[in-house]
């Protein structure tokens, strides 16, 4: 993959996330796992998650960490490779929004972003959940066998 | 094992709906029905079950929230009508063939406009009407429910209903001290359960070990809310807490290994309504002797609390993290290392609690 200005938004469809105090947490509905990253990865996915494009990204990291444009360029690289073989993000030829104005004048110590994954919720959806979610199917009305089938 | 889930067209469960409630008031007519008021996320549920030994059943882990009389605002919020097939002779059918669920996977069945839904498994069926807020639902024989009824009953319905009264059911554990209540997150195997029935025997108030409900009623103002005043444990565990074990009842099936307690049962049992939040600790067992908190990042307590909370609910939304997020990050957040003395574990609670000034 390569970070050219695209975009990478959210997979919504399966995907739950927050990011708190610089943390981001992403649930996948679909399997059970979820995943954390910190540092500048949670930063890195609160600007995916505000829709701006992989070279915004760039920027808005080499303003804020003391790293290189090269680096960064291919760090991003990687982390969206993961995250999209994972299926939390998709790709989207929507519009990007402006880079918001990126805070502080000093520059954050740079550390390679890792997305931290963690199964220990596949057991519970395997087992099935004590309340069930959704998903489609066909409702059936058949009671042609006449026992436990009608209303007296 | 895994749920069956399906859909249909509106018209279709809605008229399923209704043959199920007018199967309702066959199966009640000319019967004393077990009527029963109940406060539940701080709104009015009746109850009409039709069946003396299935009103007990359903009734029993909500006795906490029963009221004596109607409760005073006249809103109703939910009505809820069952009957046990077996004592009054009225089966259920029309809406599926219940022969077909041999292998008693559940089924979950929703209309495509998201407006009725049925959960059925081989001996009952429960219809939930959510813009009529009213559930309808057959048992075949209230003197064999199953053990996930006797403990958590309609929880399918009545979770889905609490979401749309703006009450979001999570996967934490619940206690409260002098009107001080203290939300105890994580997955399966963290120590919810330890944690809620230890603060239980130290008279805390107990409002629940993995399901409890939460509202935001304001600028960092949360309410937590009991649902059922059941415990869950194995048998080994209930053992390090004195007196428990002889309330527990076995499921008769032998699938579950877990016991389930009902706590109205247990003398000088706490057994709360709802009660402001204050704190939330996610707890983890530590191979230690002693028990210890520390304050913890909010982000990882929000990482121990969300994930097991949304896969236990139905209609998984994103929303429904907004509740949770705003939680950890307005809420003091504490983890507890579970040492091997069940004891300590309400002193390091109540510490905590004296450490935000809410004790």
């Amino acid at each position: 993959m390569t970070v050219d200005g695209k975009r990478w938004i959210v997979n919504d469809s399966r995907v739950a996330a927050r990011v708190i105090d610089g943390e981001a947490i992403m649930i996948d509905l679909s399997t059970g796992l979820y995943y954390s990253m910190d540092g500048v990865g949670g930063f890195i996915w609160g600007l995916v998650q505000a829709g701006h494009s992989t070279s915004q990204i760039v920027q808005a990291v080499v303003l804020r960490y003391d790293v290189g444009v090269e680096r960064a360029r291919k760090d991003l690289e990687r982390l969206l490779a993961g995250l999209r073989d994972k299926e939390l993000v998709v790709e989207d030829d929507g519009e990007a929004p402006s880079l918001p104005r990126v805070p502080g004048s000093k520059q954050l110590e740079y550390a390679e972003p890792e997305l931290c994954q963690y199964d220990d919720m596949g057991d519970l959806l395997a087992l099935d959940p004590p309340m069930p979610g959704m998903t489609e199917g066909n409702w059936s009305n058949r009671d042609e066998d006449g026992t436990r089938g009608r209303f007296p | 094992m895994k749920t069956e889930r399906e859909a249909a067209s509106p018209r279709a469960a809605e008229a399923n709906f209704a043959a199920l409630a007018a199967a309702f008031e066959r199966a009640s007519a000319g019967r004393a029905a077990r009527v029963a008021h109940c406060e539940l996320g701080g709104r009015a549920v009746r109850f009409r079950i039709a069946g003396a030994v299935l009103a007990e059943v359903l009734l029993e882990p909500v006795r906490h929230l029963l009221c004596d009389s109607p409760p005073r605002n006249s809103d109703l919020g939910l009505e809820v009508d069952v009957w046990d097939g077996a004592a009054t002779g009225t089966h259920c059918a029309g809406c599926v063939v219940l022969a077909d669920l041999a292998d008693a996977r559940p089924h979950l069945g929703i209309a495509a406009n998201g407006q009725v839904l049925s959960y059925r498994r081989a001996d009952n069926l429960v219809m939930f009407d959510r813009a009529a807020r009213r559930i309808v639902g057959w048992f075949a024989d209230g003197t064999t429910a199953a053990f996930h009824e006797r403990a958590r009953p309609l929880s399918g319905p009545l979770v889905l209903w609490c979401h749309d009264q703006g009450v979001q059911v999570v996967h934490a554990a619940l206690v409260a001290h002098r009107n001080a209540g203290v939300l105890i997150g994580g997955p399966g195997g963290s120590g919810k359960t330890t944690c809620a029935l230890s603060c239980l025997k130290a008279g805390f108030g107990y409002l629940g070990d993995d399901c409890v409900g939460l509202r935001a009623d304001g600028a960092a103002v949360f309410t937590g809310y009991s649902l059922y005043a059941s415990a869950y444990a194995e048998p080994d565990h209930l053992s390090r807490f004195d007196g428990l074990l002889h309330y527990a009842i076995a499921d008769a099936s032998g699938r579950e290994a877990k016991r389930m307690i009902p706590l109205a049962r247990v003398p000088h049992a706490s057994l709360a309504r709802s009660t402001p939040v204050r704190a939330v600790i996610v707890p983890r067992v530590a191979d230690s002797n002693t028990t210890s908190y520390r304050s913890v990042p909010r982000g990882e307590a929000f990482r121990r609390l969300a994930p097991s909370s949304l896969f236990a609910l139905p209609h998984v939304r994103t929303e429904r993290l907004d509740i949770l997020a705003d939680l950890v990050e307005r809420m003091p957040c504490f983890r507890l290392d579970l040492g091997r003395d069940v004891g300590e574990i309400p002193q390091r609670i109540l510490e905590i609690l004296r450490e935000i000034g809410a004790s």
